[in-house]
């Protein structure tokens, strides 16, 4: 099976602080990969490392073949991988439509472009249209994104990352904060995501992670404990023991 | 699932759009020609201004970048133009496109440095700089002319036809045609992809990245951008009163014309324009009524635009305009449709 991304060595220190500790992790393509760990484990740390928001201490990082340690986040966007916020992060006094928009005219590389309305980019309204119309949220596409219900925000994380074709998403606690009803249709969206794009997902419901993921990685204190299948990890002594909140030090 | 209006129903719709706009650019200089021809001279101040504040929205009201200092890309606007038809370049069309380019220059020069710091900080450097400009312009006296400003402007005619008159009639329509070429210009950048990538970047330059969005160079852009529109609003003051003053690039203008945005409304396509008619108006009877203090009552105006409308006199408007019809909840900016299945086209 051919290898969407990996870390070799990943770190990250903040002076004697190791918040992330020498991760090799590989990332099939088309996987639905969880990753999992305590509060303090480093999981979005590793998330940021791998889009360039935080710059590693040493260790690399290969998306699709390509070095892309000492990229850009937006070059790294470009070559493929996009990712969506544990707290929400979208363009709130814009709609929905428009902020799908705005992601597709940047991968088509027209937000230099001043001479032509954006209405005249027919094509990229239609993909915007598209897609929000398969994440179920045609009908609020006209909305100011603010006025929308939490749940749906999170969707139009989603579907601003999605515009974006990424051949790598990683998706942080894309169900943070949104009631546990909510959350399963917010995975039901998620499980519909094309197979050619591979998923990275940071979740702490493991019903969720059984039920969507085909492999999961258990990171504690920034360095990975475990990594199988979620019934194996689920029958992992050392994980359950992390997750009961008696290790020492791990928490 | 996209619907392409046949394109007789889409210019249609474009004029419904667009035809009220047109009727008030052709009717506000028709009454002033009409009717208030003694008010030629404000009304091209206020037009200049009105350029100079639309410039400055490109960057405050789209991009959310700060600025103290924008008086410094109207005053190398105006000093440009000003020293061409000193020095015998008297045609006022191509003065203009120096002006434009050389306060694109500085625009495009600055930026490296305005672009680097955020909130205070940008606001102390763009203040820096104005200082900078307006004390290089001061000590350059052979050049300037110092405090005693600028003089000797020998404009040519507009298109070898339009000779300046002094009741300012040609000044005044001269003015207006530019200020409302560029106001068009401007229009296409706010509702172009460019522009819909400013307002992502004020609304939140983190997720910009995150789409790919290389940030810092679209700033520039856009800084650029801005600073052109200045540099004309400056070369048009100039070349209209034929004097350049040191104050054009002082900081008590870049001040003002923050002023003028905010009393408008900062973010609307006619923020600018609205704003620099009513501070210019509003100094106008106030300062008829108390030539010394007309400040006191512009800062009254301004302290309580800033806690009851922070919107400005557009923000009242729309916020009226909400009310009256409370479905209107999605953004004012229609570049994008609200969904491509239900309207076909653009404002």
């Amino acid at each position: 099976m051919s290898i969407a991304l990996t870390t070799t060595g990943l770190s990250k220190n903040y002076g004697a602080l190791q918040v992330t500790r020498a991760v090799n992790f590989s990332l099939p393509m088309g996987a639905r990969h969880a990753l999992i760990g305590p509060n303090g484990a480093g999981k979005t740390t590793f998330i940021n490392l791998l889009t360039g928001t935080v710059p590693a201490t040493s260790g690399s990082i290969t998306l699709l073949g390509e070095d892309i340690t000492g990229q850009r986040p937006d070059q790294r966007v470009k070559r493929g991988l996009a990712r969506t916020f544990q707290v929400t992060s979208l363009f709130p006094e814009l709609t929905p439509m428009q902020s799908v928009t705005l992601a597709v005219c940047e991968r088509l590389g027209l937000t230099a472009r001043w001479y032509k309305r954006t209405g005249e980019h027919r094509a990229a309204l239609d993909e915007a249209a598209e897609i929000l119309a398969q994440l179920r949220l045609g009908h609020v596409g006209h909305l100011l994104t603010r006025t929308l219900p939490y749940g749906q925000q999170r969707i139009v994380e989603v579907a601003v990352a999605l515009a974006l074709r990424p051949r790598v998403l990683l998706l942080d606690e894309p169900a943070a904060g949104i009631p546990s009803g909510e959350s399963a249709e917010l995975f039901e969206v998620i499980a519909e995501l094309p197979e050619d794009i591979s998923l990275l997902f940071i979740e702490h419901d493991m019903h969720l992670v059984s039920r969507f993921a085909s492999r999961v990685t258990v990171l504690v204190a920034g360095g990975i404990l475990a990594e199988g299948t979620p019934a194996e990890i689920m029958a992992n002594p050392e994980v359950r023991t992390v997750y009961l909140g008696n290790s020492e030090g791990h928490a | 699932m996209t619907p392409s209006c046949p394109p007789s129903t889409a210019e249609a719709g474009w004029l419904r759009r667009r035809g009220g706009e047109i009727a008030l650019w052709l009717a506000v200089p028709l009454a002033v020609a009409l009717f208030l021809p003694e008010y030629y001279l404000l009304a091209t101040h206020v037009a200049a201004l009105g350029l100079f504040a639309l410039s400055l929205d490109l960057l405050v009201g789209y991009a959310g970048l700060l600025s103290l200092g924008h008086a410094m890309f109207f005053g190398i606007g105006a000093y440009t133009a000003g020293l061409l038809a000193v020095h015998g370049w008297g045609e006022p069309i191509s003065g203009l496109l120096i002006a434009a380019l050389v306060a694109g220059l500085l625009g495009l020069i600055t930026s490296f440095a305005v672009l680097r710091v955020q909130h205070l900080a940008q606001l102390m450097v763009t203040l820096g700089f104005g200082l900078l400009v307006f004390e290089a312009a001061n000590r350059a006296r052979w050049l300037t002319g110092g405090d005693d400003g600028l003089q000797g402007m020998v404009v040519s005619p507009v298109l070898g036809m339009f000779e300046f008159d002094l009741f300012g009639q040609t000044a005044f329509f001269y003015t207006f045609v530019v200020l409302a070429l560029c106001f068009i210009v401007a229009t296409r950048i706010i509702d172009s992809p460019f522009g819909l990538t400013l307002e992502g970047l004020r609304e939140n330059p983190k997720r910009m990245a995150a789409i790919g969005t290389p940030t810092a160079a679209r700033l520039r852009q856009a800084y650029v951008f801005a600073a052109i529109f200045a540099g004309i609003a400056g070369a048009l003051m100039a070349q209209t009163s034929q004097f350049v003053a040191l104050e054009t690039l002082s900081f008590g203008l870049s001040a003002e014309v923050l002023i003028m945005l905010l009393l408008g409304g900062a973010g609307h396509r006619y923020g600018g324009l609205v704003g620099a008619a009513v501070f210019v108006i509003a100094r106008d009877l106030l300062s008829d009524l108390n030539p010394q203090y007309w400040q006191f009552g512009v800062g009254g105006v301004m302290v309580l635009v800033v806690l009851f409308a922070p919107g400005g006199v557009l923000g009242i408007l729309r916020s009226l305009r909400q009310r009256l019809m409370p479905v209107a909840r999605t953004s004012t900016t229609k570049a994008v449709p609200a969904t491509p299945a239900t309207k076909g086209g653009t404002a």
